[in-house]
C-alpha cells in the first residue's frame, strides 16, 4: 500500500508545477510604463515638500511659530529635531520611481519621459544636499543592483551632475512629441498641438530655471565652477535656453480637489491646521504694512476690539509664553483646496533670480528694478491676489534704486522670501546664502541655538551605513546644524 | 478489529465473567471511536452473506458471517456449547434473513445492537433445555411462580437517565438494559443480587429482598487516563499516550456562560493559551497565542484553528489602516472562528506544542486549537434540545473620572462664547480640556440647549453632570435561541442545529444578529465504507459595528478628547444644525472630534456575511488492519461591507461611501491510509501515511466614493469623482505528504514519530518544499515501577519537533504597488527571490502525576523553542529606494512552563468540590536578528512609545523617552518648573506580555442538581501604554489631575544650577495643568506605561437541573436553568478599562498599547436548556 503512498506523493510534488503561475500577484504589473509612475510621483512629491515647508521651513523662516511651546525646544528656536528633514521621503518614496522612469524610457526609447524625469531628479536632489550637503547620490536608488550601503558623494560633484541632468533634460526633449502614455499633470505635456507639445516647451524652461537656481546658489563658488559663464550662457540666448516667461510657465503641481488628488491639508481638522499655529509678528506685520493683497489668501483675520485684523505673535517667544486660542492670525481656510499649492518653482523666483543676477551686473536684458517688479507681479498673480495699481509705490514696497546694493539686494530677497510661501525649503536656502530677510531672534531661544545652516543626518544611518555615514561626516567636518554646506562656505 | 478479535478471545477463556459481554461491547464501540473511524453506522438490510457449508462449528460459521459484514457476534461461551455443527447454504441474502435461517432450529436468538449481534438462549431454552454444562453450576432450578417484576431507573451522577445500562441478576445470565429513560424491569427472586455495570462506571450490586422498584445512581470509575483526545488531522488518541501536551475543554466551558465571540470564554482555562482582545466592539476579536510569542510577525503566532479538520481562518481583515488619528479607521468586523456557534461545539483541544502539531506543517508552527463540532450519535434515538440564553452587557470599570471641575484652560470663570463674564472659555478654545473652574454651585453662561446657536442668555448653575461619560452608553442585549435535533439509528446518526443571536451592544445603534445552522451526519452505507459530513453556516448581519481606535471616527476618540463634566450629553442630541440636515453637524464644544450621536447614527459601518465550513470524509476498511479515508473541507465566506460618513464630518467634508466585497476561500482535500497490527504480544504498530491539497483565495473588491455628490445618499453611483475601485486577490497552495507511526510496549511505553513534507506556493521554487519531523514518547511510569501507593498513576511525556512557517503570497519577485486608482509605484520592501520557510524547533517534556487515587492531580509541562530563519522586512537605509528587505533571519528562543493542578477535596454522594488551578509563564528571547540590526520595530505608537525586538532583549519589549534624571535619579525640572525635555535616548519601559497568568477554578456539585461553578483569573506583570491615560490626564480628566488644582504643584525633583554645576531641589510651583499636561504629555512613555497585572472574577454560574419526576409529565427528559456572570469584576491599578487587551490596526490586534479601546463589559445572563 504504501506504493500507493509513493505514488501519490511524487504526484503531488508534480503538482506543484503551477505553483509560479499560482505566486504570480494578479493584482500588480511586474512592468509598467512611465505613463502610470509619472503622476502619482508628481503629486506625492510636492505633498512632500510643501508639507515640509508648513511644518520645517515656516517656523524656522518666522513665518509662523506655535501657539505654545513648552520645554525650551521648537524650530523657531533654533531645535532642530531629529530626522527632521524628508530625507526618508524623497529617497525611499519618490527617487527610485524617479529613476525608473529614467530607465523604462530609456528601454522604450521615449526621451521626453526621460527628460521630465531627469528634471525632478535634479530638483529632488538640489532639496536634498542644500538641506544635508554630501549625500549618496550615484549609489543611491540601487538595492535591486544590491547596494544596500550607498556611499555619500560631494556637494560639488552632485550639483555638477544636477546641471549635467538639466542640460541633458533639454537636449533630448522633444517638442514635437507627445508622451505616449501621457500621465503629465504638471504641463499636460502629453499632446501636441499644432506641431508643438506645449507642456515639453515648459519643461524645458523649467530645466534652465532649475540650473539658473542652482547656479545662483552656488555662486559664491565661481571659480571651482564656471558658474557666471554658465549663467551669461543662458541669459544671452533666450531661444536656445528659455527660461520661465509668465505665470503660465509655473512649475506648480495643481490640485484637482477630486480623488486622489487633494491638497495635504484639504481635509485637515481645524485643531490640527490652525490651531495651533500662528503668523509670525515679522511676517504678517510687513502684510499688514504694505496691505499687501497676499495677506487674505494666506491668513485668517482675527476680532481686534470688534474689528477683523491680522496679528501674527512673536517666534521664539520665552517658554512660558502661550498664546490664547483664536486671537492671532493663522492660515486661511481657503489654503485647504487651494489648487496651486504645489510648488516647485515659479516665474516670481525667476524674476527675483534676475533682478539679483542684474543688481550683480549680469546682463538681463532688464534692469533690477523691472525684474523685482516682475517678480512681485508674478507672486500676487500666483496666489490669485489681484495687485492693487499703487502698490509698487507703496513705501514698504517701492524699489530703492537709488540704494546701496546692499539695500536693494536686500529688498530683492525679502520680497522673494514672500514669493517662496510654500517653497520646499528654498527661503531658508536663501538666507543661508544671502543673509536676507534679516530674522529678529526670538528672546526665548537659548543663547547657544544658532541659526541652522543644514540638518544632521538622519539617526537610522548609524546603524543602518555607518562606514559611509562616518566618512562624509568626516569629509564636512561634522553632523551637527552649524557646519556649512559647500556652496555656503 | 484486530483488538475485538483478541478481547473475544480472552473472553471466550473466561468464562465466569458473563457480563463481559456488555463490557466488549462497550470496549468496542470506544476502540473505533480511537481509530477515529466513526464506525457508529451500521447496515442489516443491505448486508449480504453467502455460505455454504456442512457439518461446520457454528463458531466457524460465525466467524465467516464477521468476515464478511464486520459485524461482530457476542455471546457466552456456555450459550452455543451445545449447538451441534450445523449445514447450510445460502447465497446473497440479508444478514437477518441469514440469521433467521441459521437459528430456526436452534436455541438461540440473536439481537442487533450497534454492530454487534448479541446471542442469547431462547426464551424458552432456558427453562425446558438448559444446556448441560449449565447444569453443572447447579444452580437451584428457578421457579417461575416465585420470580417478581422488578422496576427501576438509573440515573447518572448528575441524575441524568442512563441508556443501555446492563441489569443482570449476579450469577446467572439472565439480564436486560435500561432504556433512554434509564428504565428497565426485569423478573427475579427475592434472593437474587442484580449487578449494574456500565463502561466507565463503578459496578453496583443491589439485593432485592422485598424491593420491587431499584433506583440506582452509578458512580463513575475514576479511570481518567482513558480519555481521548483529538489531536492533529483529527486523530483520536488516547491521552496516556501522548507525548505532547494537550488539554480539552468540554461544550461546558464555551457554551455556560456564552460571549459574542466564544474564543474569549478559554480566557483562563487553559494554561498557556492567551486571548488577547482590542476591547473593538461587540465582536470582540481576539488575538490566539500559545505558549508566547516565538516569531518577529506577530500574525505568525497566533495559532492554527481547526474545525472539523478544516482550518478556518481567524484573520481579521480589516479595512483600515491606521487607527491613529487617520483618515481611515478600524472597524472590527469579527472572524471566521468568531463566528462559530457555541451551541455546536462538542469540544475544544487545545495542541500547544509543534510536537503536537507537526501533522499540521507549516501552519501550526504556533500551536493549535482542534474544535470538534457536535454530531448526532448512532443508536441514541431521536433527541431535541432546544436553549435560550439572555444576557445584558454593562461597563464594569471606568477610569476614575473626576466631577469636581469643569471645562476650561485656567480655572477662572467659565463662559460659552463671549459674554459680560469675559471672553469665550469654552468650545474650541478649551478643546476638551478641564482645568477650568471648581464646581461650587456659582452661575456662569453657559451652553443654552434652546439657542440654535447655543449662546446663553443668562447665567445657569456651575454643575457636573455625573454621566458625562457614561451618558453615551446604555445596557446591552444579547438574546439567543437555539434548537438543536439529533437523531440517531442503527446506521448512522444525524444532528441538525439552528441557532439565532441578537446583539444590542453597548453604544447604541450598535450590535449585530447571527444565524447559524449546522448539520451533520454519518452513515454506514456498507460495512466497509463510512460516510460523515458536517455543514456550518453563517449569516452575520449589522447595521452597525462601531469604529475602533483613536481617532475621528470613534465615539472613543471624542469621549477622551472632548468631553467635561459641565457638558451634558443631551446636548449634543441634535446631530444636525438645525436646517442643515444631512449637510452641517452641531458640534457645540471641541471642534476636534465629531458629534458622537453623529458617529453613532451617520457614520455606519455595515457587514453583511453568509459562510460555509464544512466537510466530508468517507472511509473505507479494506480488513481489519487496512483503511482509508478521504476527506475534503471547505471554508467559505462571502461578506459584504460598506461604511458610510455623512456630510461635515471631519475626515471627510463631502461624506464618503466605500464598500467591500471580501470573498475568502480555502480547500483542503486529505486522504489517510492506515494500517495496524500487533507484533506478539507486547507491541502494538500502525503506521500511516496521507496526502493533503490546500487552496486559499482571497478575493477583496473595494469601491470608494471619498466625497458625496448629494448629501444621505450612499450609493457608489453618488460619488461626486469618479469611483475609485481597490481590488485584491490572492492565491496560495500547500501540497503535502505525511506520514506517522505509533508504537506502543505493553502500554506502558509509546512511541510516535510523525514527519510531514510541504511544497508552498510561496516560496521560491528551489526552496518551496520543506520537511517537519517530530519524535514525541509517553511513559506510564505508574505501570512501569513500582512507585507509593498514594500516587495513583504517573506518566512521563518528551517529544521533540520541528515545524516551519512559509509566508504571504507574491514575496519573491519584483511587483509595482498600485496606488490610487491608476497609478503605480515602487514598492518600500524589496523582494527576495530565495526566500527559504522559518523554521521552529522545539523540545518538550512533561509529567502527568496523580495522588490518592486521582483525588489530586498535576501535569507539568515544560518547553523550548527555537525560531530561525524568520521570514521578517528587516529595514534597511531608504537611500536604496526600499526602507526595507525581506530576508531569513533572526533567532527567538521561546520556553516556559504550564502547570495544571486538579483538586476534588470532597467526593461524596450529595457533594462534589473540584478546584482546577492552572498556571502559565513564557519568556521569549530575541537572540539573533538580521545581520547588522540590533533592533527590529513590531510596532510603532505615532508618538509615544515602540515595541520592540532587541537582540538580547525579549519579545514584547517596550521602548519610549522618559524624564531626563540627575544622577540621584531624581526628575530634572526646569526652572520653570516643569519636567525639563524628556531625555532623547529611547530606553526600555516595560514588557507587553505578562511574567506569568493564572486560573483558579472550582466547581461545586450538590445532590447532582446544582452545579456551581466560579472561575478566576488574572495575570502578574506585563505593561501597557495607555492612550486612554495621555488624554485624561493631560485634560484633566481624571481624578490623579486633581491634587495641585488650587494651590498649584511643586514637582518634585531637581533643577540644575549652571553656575554651582549643582542640582538643586525644584522650588518653582507652577499650575496643575501644565504640570500634568507636561508629566503626561503624549511622548512620555515612562509615565503611560503601567503595569497591567490583574485578577478578574471571569465567571460565575449557577445552574439547577429541575428533577426529572416533575418534568416527565410534560415528556421532558430534562430541563435546567442557569445565572451566569462573566467579567463580573476587574481588579487593576491600569487607568484604562482592561489591561487584557491591545489595539485593531488594520487586522492586527497589537498588544501592550492600548488606543481609546471600548470599556470593558460585565455580562449578566440566564439560560436555560430543555431536553426532550
Amino acid at each position: 500500500m504504501f506504493r500507493y503512498i509513493l505514488l501519490i506523493s511524487l504526484f503531488i510534488s508534480g503538482c506543484t508545477k503551477n505553483f509560479e503561475e499560482i505566486n504570480t500577484d494578479p493584482n500588480r504589473p511586474v512592468s509598467i510604463t512611465p505613463g502610470v509612475v509619472l503622476p502619482q510621483m508628481q503629486y506625492r512629491i510636492v505633498n512632500a515638500t510643501i508639507t515640509a515647508s508648513k511644518n520645517f521651513t515656516n517656523p524656522l523662516m518666522q513665518v509662523d511659530a506655535p501657539r505654545s511651546s513648552p520645554g525650551g525646544a521648537g524650530i523657531h528656536r533654533y531645535v532642530i529635531p531629529v530626522n527632521a528633514g524628508i530625507w526618508s521621503t524623497l529617497y525611499g518614496n519618490y527617487l527610485t520611481d524617479i529613476e525608473d522612469i529614467i530607465r523604462i524610457s530609456e528601454s522604450l526609447g521615449d526621451a521626453n519621459y526621460k527628460a521630465i524625469a531627469l528634471i525632478y531628479k535634479s530638483w529632488a536632489y538640489s532639496i536634498l544636499t542644500d538641506l544635508y550637503g554630501d549625500i549618496p547620490y550615484t549609489e543611491a536608488s540601487k538595492a535591486t543592483e544590491g547596494i544596500l550601503q550607498p556611499k555619500f558623494d560631494d556637494q560639488k560633484f552632485i550639483y555638477e551632475q544636477l546641471m549635467k541632468n538639466l542640460d541633458e533634460a533639454a537636449g533630448i526633449m522633444k517638442t514635437n512629441e507627445a508622451l505616449t502614455y501621457g500621465g503629465d499633470m504638471v504641463y499636460n505635456a502629453n499632446s501636441v498641438s499644432g506641431g508643438v507639445n506645449q507642456g515639453m516647451v515648459k519643461w524645458k524652461k523649467f530645466a534652465n530655471s532649475l540650473k539658473l537656481r542652482l547656479l545662483l546658489r552656488i555662486s559664491k563658488r565661481e571659480g571651482e565652477i564656471n558658474v557666471h559663464e554658465q549663467i551669461n550662457t543662458i541669459l544671452s540666448d533666450p531661444a536656445q535656453y528659455p527660461v520661465f516667461s509668465s505665470n503660465a510657465d509655473d512649475a506648480i503641481f495643481k490640485y484637482t480637489n477630486s480623488y486622489p488628488y487633494f491638497n495635504p491639508y484639504f481635509t485637515a481638522r481645524q485643531l490640527d491646521y490652525r490651531d495651533g499655529d500662528y503668523y509670525t509678528k515679522f511676517f504678517i506685520d510687513k502684510l499688514n504694512a504694505d496691505e499687501d493683497p497676499r495677506r487674505a489668501v494666506w491668513a485668517i483675520p482675527v476680532m481686534v476690539n470688534g474689528q477683523p485684523q491680522y496679528v501674527g505673535i512673536e517666534s521664539g517667544y520665552p517658554v512660558n509664553v502661550e498664546y490664547q486660542v483664536g486671537k492671532n492670525s493663522s492660515y486661511s481656510d481657503g489654503l485647504k483646496s487651494f489648487s496651486a499649492l504645489g510648488i516647485m518653482m515659479t516665474y516670481a523666483e525667476v524674476e527675483f533670480i534676475k533682478a539679483e543676477l542684474a543688481l550683480k551686473g549680469f546682463n538681463t536684458g532688464k534692469t533690477p528694478r523691472e525684474h523685482y517688479e516682475s517678480g512681485i507681479q508674478a507672486s500676487m498673480t500666483q496666489w490669485g491676489a489681484t495687485m492693487p495699481a499703487d502698490f509698487l509705490t507703496r513705501p514698504g514696497v517701492a524699489y530703492k534704486e537709488a540704494g546701496s546694493f546692499e539695500e536693494q539686494f536686500e529688498q530683492i530677497m525679502l520680497q522673494k522670501y514672500y514669493a517662496y510661501f510654500f517653497v520646499d525649503h528654498q527661503s531658508w536656502f536663501e538666507k543661508r546664502r544671502t543673509g536676507y530677510p534679516d530674522l529678529p531672534r526670538g528672546a526665548g531661544i537659548q543663547p547657544e541655538n544658532q541659526f541652522p545652516n543644514r540638518i544632521p543626518y538622519p539617526t537610522y544611518l548609524q546603524s543602518l551605513n555607518a562606514t559611509n555615514l562616518a566618512d562624509a561626516v568626516a569629509r564636512m567636518g561634522g553632523d551637527n546644524s552649524d557646519i556649512k554646506v559647500w556652496w555656503a562656505k | 478489529m484486530q483488538k475485538i478479535a483478541c478481547l473475544r478471545r480472552l473472553l471466550r477463556r473466561n468464562r465466569s465473567y458473563i457480563l463481559k459481554n456488555l463490557l466488549v461491547m462497550k470496549l468496542t464501540a470506544l476502540f473505533l471511536t480511537v481509530c477515529c473511524f466513526h464506525l457508529s453506522a451500521k447496515e442489516v438490510l443491505s448486508q449480504k452473506v453467502s455460505f455454504s457449508g456442512r457439518n461446520v462449528s457454528i463458531e466457524k460459521v460465525f466467524a465467516h458471517v464477521e468476515r464478511q459484514t464486520g459485524y461482530s457476534f457476542l455471546y457466552l461461551q456456555e450459550t452455543v456449547a451445545d449447538v451441534k455443527p450445523v449445514t447450510i447454504t445460502v447465497k446473497d441474502v440479508s444478514l437477518t434473513e441469514f440469521l433467521d435461517i441459521l437459528f430456526k432450529n436452534l436455541p438461540l436468538q440473536y439481537r442487533i445492537e450497534s454492530k454487534t449481534i448479541h446471542l442469547t438462549r431462547k426464551v424458552a431454552a432456558r427453562f425446558t433445555t438448559m444446556p448441560s454444562n449449565m447444569a453443572a453450576h447447579a444452580m437451584p432450578p428457578p421457579v417461575v411462580d416465585t420470580s417478581i417484576t422488578i422496576r427501576g431507573r438509573v440515573l447518572d451522577e448528575s441524575g441524568a437517565p442512563m441508556q443501555g445500562v446492563s441489569i443482570q441478576i449476579k450469577s446467572s445470565q439472565v439480564a436486560t438494559i435500561t432504556d433512554e429513560a434509564g428504565k428497565y424491569t426485569i423478573k427475579a427472586n427475592t434472593k437474587d443480587v442484580l449487578l449494574f455495570t456500565y463502561v466507565g462506571f463503578t459496578p453496583t450490586e443491589v439485593p432485592i429482598g422485598n424491593k420491587r422498584e431499584i433506583n440506582v445512581s452509578l458512580r463513575p470509575q475514576q479511570v481518567a487516563m482513558e480519555e481521548l483526545v483529538v489531536t492533529a488531522l483529527g486523530i483520536r488518541r488516547e491521552e496516556k499516550s501522548l507525548g505532547f501536551a494537550a488539554q480539552t475543554v468540554k461544550e461546558n466551558a464555551v457554551k455556560d456562560a456564552k460571549t459574542n465571540n466564544w474564543v474569549n470564554s478559554l480566557s483562563g482555562k487553559v494554561p498557556g493559551l492567551n486571548i488577547q482582545s482590542a476591547g473593538t466592539g461587540p465582536l470582540g476579536s481576539s488575538r490566539i497565542t500559545l505558549r508566547g510569542e516565538s516569531s518577529l510577525n506577530l500574525d505568525n503566532n497566533q495559532a492554527l484553528v481547526v474545525i472539523d479538520g478544516v482550518p478556518v481562518s481567524n484573520k481579521i481583515t480589516g479595512t483600515g489602516y491606521s487607527s491613529y488619528l487617520g483618515s481611515d479607521n478600524a472597524v472590527d468586523f469579527g472572524s471566521g472562528v468568531s463566528d462559530l456557534n457555541p451551541e455546536d461545539i462538542e469540544s475544544v483541544t487545545v495542541l500547544k506544542g509543534p510536537g503536537a502539531t507537526a501533522l499540521y506543517g507549516s501552519r501550526a508552527a504556533a500551536g493549535a486549537l482542534i474544535i470538534t463540532t457536535k454530531s448526532g450519535k448512532t443508536g441514541k434515538g431521536l433527541g431535541i434540545t432546544y436553549s435560550v440564553n439572555a444576557s445584558l452587557d454593562e461597563v464594569n470599570r471606568w477610569p476614575d473620572y473626576q466631577y469636581e471641575y469643569g471645562e476650561g484652560r485656567t480655572d477662572e470663570y467659565y463662559s460659552y462664547g463671549d459674554s459680560p463674564d469675559g471672553p469665550n472659555t469654552s468650545m474650541a478654545v478649551a478643546a476638551g480640556r478641564n482645568w477650568g473652574p471648581k464646581f461650587n454651585g456659582q452661575m456662569y453662561y453657559q451652553y443654552n440647549p434652546n439657542d440654535p446657536e447655543g449662546k446663553p442668555t443668562e447665567r445657569t448653575p456651575w454643575v457636573p453632570y455625573k454621566n458625562y461619560v457614561s451618558g453615551y452608553f446604555r445596557k446591552g442585549y444579547t438574546l439567543s435561541n437555539s434548537v438543536a435535533i439529533e437523531g440517531g439509528g442503527d446506521k448512522g446518526g444525524a444532528r441538525l442545529s439552528l441557532t439565532h443571536l441578537k446583539n444590542e451592544w453597548i453604544l447604541p445603534n450598535t450590535g449585530f444578529q447571527r444565524l447559524n445552522a449546522a448539520f451533520s451526519f454519518n452513515q454506514k452505507v456498507t460495512s466497509k465504507l463510512k460516510i460523515n459530513g458536517k455543514v456550518n453556516y453563517i449569516n452575520k448581519k449589522s447595521d452597525n459595528l462601531p469604529s475602533a481606535g483613536y481617532n475621528n471616527h470613534t465615539v472613543m476618540y471624542f469621549l477622551i478628547a472632548a468631553v467635561a463634566p459641565n457638558i451634558n450629553p443631551d446636548w449634543y442630541k441634535p446631530y444636525w444644525k438645525p436646517g442643515k440636515e444631512q449637510v452641517e453637524q452641531h458640534n457645540p464644544f471641541n471642534p476636534g472630534p465629531d458629534n458622537p450621536f453623529l458617529d453613532m447614527y451617520e457614520m455606519l459601518n455595515k457587514v453583511n456575511k453568509h459562510g460555509v465550513v464544512g466537510t466530508m470524509s468517507a472511509t473505507y476498511t479494506f480488513t481489519d488492519k487496512l483503511e482509508l479515508m478521504i476527506r475534503s473541507g471547505l471554508d467559505m465566506a462571502f461578506e459584504y461591507r460598506s461604511q458610510q460618513r455623512p456630510f461635515s464630518m471631519t475626515k471627510f467634508p463631502r461624506g464618503m461611501f466605500r464598500e467591500q466585497d471580501v470573498f475568502n476561500y480555502e480547500m483542503n482535500t486529505d486522504f489517510l491510509l492506515s494500517y495496524r497490527t500487533d507484533i506478539g504480544d507486547r507491541f502494538r504498530f500502525s503506521i500511516s501515511g496521507g496526502a493533503n491539497a490546500m487552496r486559499q483565495r482571497y478575493d477583496f473588491a473595494g469601491m470608494y466614493a471619498d466625497q458625496l455628490s448629494q448629501p444621505g445618499v450612499y450609493q457608489i453611483s453618488n460619488s461626486l469623482d469618479q469611483a475609485v475601485a481597490d481590488p485584491q486577490h490572492s492565491e496560495k497552495a500547500i501540497n503535502s505528504v505525511y506520514a506517522y507511526s505509533q508504537l506502543s510496549y505493553k502500554e506502558k511505553i509509546f512511541l510516535d514519530v510523525t514527519g510531514r513534507n510541504d511544497w508552498s506556493s510561496t516560496l521560491p521554487s528551489q526552496n518551496n518544499s520543506f520537511f517537519y519531523p517530530s519524535v514525541s514518547t509517553s511513559f506510564i511510569l505508574s505501570d512501569m515501577m513500582n512507585l507509593p501507593t498514594t500516587i495513583s498513576f504517573a506518566k512521563l511525556r518528551l517529544s521533540w519537533a520541528q515545524v516551519g512557517n512559509d509566508t504571504r503570497p507574491y514575496q519573491t519577485s519584483k511587483y509595482y504597488d498600485r496606488i490610487y486608482s491608476n497609478s503605480f509605484t515602487n514598492p518600500n520592501v524589496l523582494f527576495n527571490p530565495t526566500l527559504k520557510p522559518e523554521i521552529t524547533s522545539s523540545y518538550e517534556a512533561g509529567l502527568d502525576i496523580r495522588f490518592l487515587k486521582n483525588r489530586v492531580g498535576l501535569d507539568v509541562a515544560v518547553y523550548n523553542n527555537n525560531s530561525r530563519n524568520q521570514i521578517l522586512a528587516t529595514p534597511i537605509d531608504p537611500v536604496t529606494g526600499y526602507s526595507s528587505a525581506l530576508v531569513n533571519a533572526g533567532l527567538i528562543n521561546s520556553r516556559g512552563a504550564e502547570v495544571v493542578l486538579t483538586v476534588k477535596p470532597v467526593v461524596t454522594k450529595d457533594f462534589a468540590w473540584t478546584t482546577t488551578l492552572n498556571w502559565s509563564t513564557n519568556r521569549s528571547y530575541v537572540k539573533e536578528l538580521a545581520e547588522g540590526i540590533t533592533s527590529q520595530i513590531i510596532y510603532k505608537h505615532a508618538e509615544g512609545v515602540t515595541i520592540e525586538a532587541r537582540v538580547g532583549g525579549r519579545m514584547g519589549d517596550m521602548y519610549g523617552n522618559g524624564f531626563q534624571r540627575s544622577p540621584e535619579g531624581k526628575i530634572i525640572y526646569t526652572a520653570a518648573g516643569l519636567p525639563a525635555p524628556l531625555d532623547p535616548v529611547v530606553k526600555k519601559r516595560g514588557n507587553a506580555f505578562a511574567d506569568w497568568k493564572a486560573g483558579i477554578l472550582n466547581e461545586l456539585m450538590i445532590k447532582k442538581r446544582i452545579r456551581v461553578s466560579v472561575l478566576v483569573d488574572g495575570q502578574k506583570g506585563g505593561s501597557m501604554y495607555s492612550q486612554t491615560n495621555v488624554k485624561n490626564a493631560t485634560l484633566g480628566k481624571t481624578k490623579n489631575t486633581l491634587a495641585g488644582r488650587e494651590e498649584g504643584i511643586v514637582g518634585d525633583g531637581v533643577v540644575y544650577n549652571a553656575t554651582t554645576k549643582t542640582y538643586e531641589p525644584n522650588t518653582t510651583r507652577v499650575a496643575a495643568s501644565s504640570y500634568y499636561n507636561n508629566y503626561y504629555t503624549i511622548a512620555n512613555a515612562e509615565t503611560n506605561i503601567f503595569d497591567a497585572s490583574f485578577i478578574k472574577i471571569r465567571e460565575v454560574r449557577f445552574e439547577y437541573s429541575i428533577p426529572a419526576k416533575l418534568l416527565s409529565k410534560i415528556n421532558i427528559k430534562q430541563a435546567s436553568i442557569a445565572v451566569y456572570g462573566r467579567e463580573l469584576f476587574n481588579f487593576t491599578s491600569f487607568p484604562a478599562f482592561d489591561p487584557e487587551g491591545g489595539n485593531l490596526n488594520n487586522g492586527t490586534i497589537t498588544p501592550g498599547v492600548e488606543l481609546t479601546q471600548f470599556p470593558s463589559t460585565r455580562n449578566m445572563g440566564v439560560n436555560l436548556t430543555f431536553k426532550f
